[in-house]
């Protein structure tokens, strides 16, 4: 078999050419994640548990993945997972839940209850983003899954590019004009020039925070440089590349420090894990460096933030966190005060960490952090033998996913990342990535193999 | 389809399963509930609390809102020291007095200043401390004050309506006797003297009615999803002890 062949029991009935429904259902979440405003969509109707729009998108992608179960019974193909794909998340939901329950006394006296029930909603909703994710995907899609995360990120880094030269939100103005009959949708933050007093300027893309639309196109931009490394071809090669340099340029005009640490962690955890094939796009790299200085300095203004005061008070911001958690650290080490009771608008009681791991540390203690930190590498785990599979439908995609969940990782050292839903439903989308990479699959017909334990073996080329 | 064969596996081990949903029914009762086994009992963990407000207006006995030559600076002043002194334990003793309640069971906290910036009004480790030491109390008053007003705003917190209203209320009214036995004490003129008025009757109602409710589901459906999860590598191990081969396991499934 050639390396570039597939297997034909991967490649059968694989999105985008399958009549599947729910593989095409996540392929409109990942295009909601990228390209509309979810934190700021807000139903008309009222829904049982939140009218927000991206809990409305998991409930339709829960019930159809149910119905599906439902009325096909036959699977063609059995997957098996690698051992412990779920483990940290399994850790953190638990740790999460024993936090709130050993604390409810105190979160019902003090009026939390309602701040923790959005928590542990959006908790649930990444849960059964990342459940269904990994088991409704098949290796064959994620290719093309890969693909679609590149071109939406390259999207939106052109949708946030014009919203810094034009003051214009395209993502809000589009959302509010298409979504009117079915759902309000809040103005955009975006203050493209603001007075000194009023701080650094807003640029949001799709999001509602500078910093979290730089998460998501750093999280998407080892895709970008993946597919560009494996490209059959130049023509190919080059807009791949062309595509990348969009997104960091994307990355770079929300001016944040950010800005250039998350990619710059995301490509340099590509370079630790596959150092040969980020070394092939080095001179392309060089190349698009020295054009963008040339052509545009001005979207490398990230840089010239690294000086202003404005932005060294907000490293003083940073460092002034850390001697105002230790009376709640000391009071509750271990499982903190509970899952979500961290309420940036009681800002006399709660602190705005610019980190989510001391977040974290503060609700659901050591064991949530230790659990928090297994949620982010629990999908390198699991993906390591997938990393340098020849199958161009695993190693591939599961280098970029892998690349991505690390670059979440710094991510959340940076800002409260789990308060803006996008990098963590990208996040968990890319760990189930990690998992379907490792997984193996079977025709159902087949019998399945006696009980050696799924190792996760690469398709043999 | 995977989740056909998951509730298939899971079926087969509906034993092990109804345990489960056993075990999440203890916790969920034990999250929200303290047990008593001498004698036996259960007691709610969950505080249904009611909230109420009103307000405190600084004024002169002419009142200075209906004369537009009047200055309401040097009000706005006065609003922020006595904003201070609500806080004070003399203050707290003289509300709980009001309100008919022990001292000791009200935490007050305050005054919080309206219209900084968060990073202003952030706690730092110290105030946090003191915060952490009054989480516990069941009747909370909770002070602000907006510099550029002669108003102090009461939150009041407590287990029932009629209770948080009736510690709203006597904020205002401690505060007013306070004030006025002060201005007796020092001979003040009439009309120099400040009068303590109070913006409307407090309001309130109860506000977390159901929580408990809603926790205990909560924690009954992870504690079972989770067992659910555990029955798979148990199963795992168990097959491997047993030696048994040439049948998936439920691992697989998963």
């Amino acid at each position: 078999m050639r390396a570039d062949s597939v297997d034909p029991v991967e490649s059968a009935d694989a999105w985008p050419r399958t009549r599947r429904p729910l593989p095409w259902l996540l392929a409109a979440f990942l295009a909601a994640i990228f390209l509309l405003p979810i934190k700021a969509i807000h139903l008309k109707i009222q829904m049982p548990v939140s009218s927000d729009f991206d809990r409305f998108l998991v409930a339709l992608i829960v019930v159809a993945w149910v119905v599906c179960g439902l009325v096909n019974r036959g699977a063609t193909v059995v997957r098996r997972r690698p051992r412990g794909w779920a483990a940290g998340m399994a850790a953190f939901v638990l740790v999460a839940v024993a936090s709130i329950a050993l604390n409810v006394d105190r979160i019902t006296n003090l009026g939390e209850w309602e701040v923790v029930q959005k928590r542990v909603a959006l908790l649930i909703a990444l849960v059964a983003v990342f459940v269904i994710v990994t088991l409704t995907l098949r290796v064959a899609e994620l290719r093309p899954f890969a693909v679609l995360i590149a071109v939406l990120a390259t999207i939106t880094a052109l949708g946030t590019i014009y919203e810094k030269k034009s003051g214009h939100n395209l993502f809000y103005d589009t959302a509010a004009i298409v979504l009117s009959p079915a759902a309000g949708v809040d103005p955009a933050p975006t203050e493209v020039d603001p007075e000194i007093s009023q701080g650094r300027p807003l640029i949001v893309g799709p999001t509602r925070h500078p910093l979290s639309v730089t998460s998501i196109l750093g999280m998407a931009l080892p895709f970008a440089v993946v597919l560009a490394a494996v490209a059959p071809d130049l023509r190919r090669r080059l807009l791949w590349a062309l595509a990348a340099a969009i997104i960091v340029a994307g990355a770079l005009i929300t001016q944040r420090k950010s800005g250039v640490v998350i990619p710059a962690f995301a490509l340099l955890a590509m370079f630790v894990l596959q150092p040969r094939l980020l070394l092939r796009l080095a001179p392309y790299g060089l190349a698009g460096l020295v054009l963008a200085v040339a052509a545009a300095p001005g979207a490398f203004s990230s840089f010239q933030e690294l000086g202003r005061a404005d932005s060294q008070a907000s490293v003083e911001g940073r460092t002034a966190d850390y001697p105002a958690i230790v009376p709640d650290l000391l009071t509750n080490p271990l499982l903190g005060r509970g899952y979500g009771t961290l309420d940036a608008t009681r800002v006399d009681t709660d602190r705005i960490f610019d980190n989510e791991y001391l977040g974290q540390a503060l609700q659901v203690g050591g064991l949530g952090l230790i659990a928090f930190l297994a949620l982010i590498l629990a999908p390198l785990f699991v993906v390591r033998s997938a990393l340098r599979s020849d199958s161009p439908l695993r190693g591939p995609p599961a280098l970029a996913a892998a690349a991505s969940c690390l670059a979440f990782g710094v991510a959340s050292a940076l800002y409260d990342i789990l308060s803006f839903p996008q990098a963590p439903y990208l996040f968990l989308f890319t760990a189930a990535i990690c998992t379907c990479a490792a997984s193996e699959e079977v025709p159902a017909a087949e019998p399945a193999r006696p009980l050696r334990g799924v190792r996760p073996e690469p398709v043999r080329v | 389809m995977e989740q056909a064969r998951i509730l298939r596996a899971l079926w087969r081990r509906r034993a092990l399963v109804a345990l489960g949903a056993l075990v999440a029914l203890v916790a969920a009762l034990l999250s929200v509930n303290r047990v008593g086994l001498f004698p036996p009992s259960l007691e709610a963990r969950t505080n249904v609390f009611a909230t109420a407000s009103t307000q405190i207006l600084v004024d002169t006995p002419s009142s200075a809102f209906v004369d537009l030559s009047n200055e309401t600076e040097p009000l706005q002043t006065r609003a922020g020291v006595f904003a201070r002194f609500l806080t004070s334990p003399a203050a707290i003793a003289l509300i709980a007095r009001e309100a008919r309640l022990p001292a000791d069971a009200i935490e007050a906290q305050g005054p919080y200043e309206q219209n900084l910036p968060p990073f202003q009004q952030e706690p730092s480790a110290a105030q946090r401390s003191t915060q952490i030491l009054g989480e516990g109390a069941l009747y909370r008053l909770r002070f602000e004050n907006n510099p550029e007003l002669p108003i102090v705003s009461v939150f009041a917190q407590a287990p029932s309506r009629e209770a948080a209203i009736a510690l709203a209320a006597a904020a205002p009214a401690a505060l007013r006797g306070y004030v006025e036995r002060i201005q007796e004490r020092q001979h003040t003129p009439a009309g120099r003297r400040v009068e303590i008025r109070k913006l409307g009757h407090a309001t309130g109602g109860v506000v977390n009615e159901g929580a408990g409710r809603q926790i205990a589901a909560l924690v009954f459906i992870v504690v079972l999803v989770g067992w659910c999860l555990l029955l798979v590598p148990a199963q795992t191990i168990a097959r491997g002890w047993r030696g048994e081969k040439g049948q998936p396991r439920l691992g697989e499934l998963n």
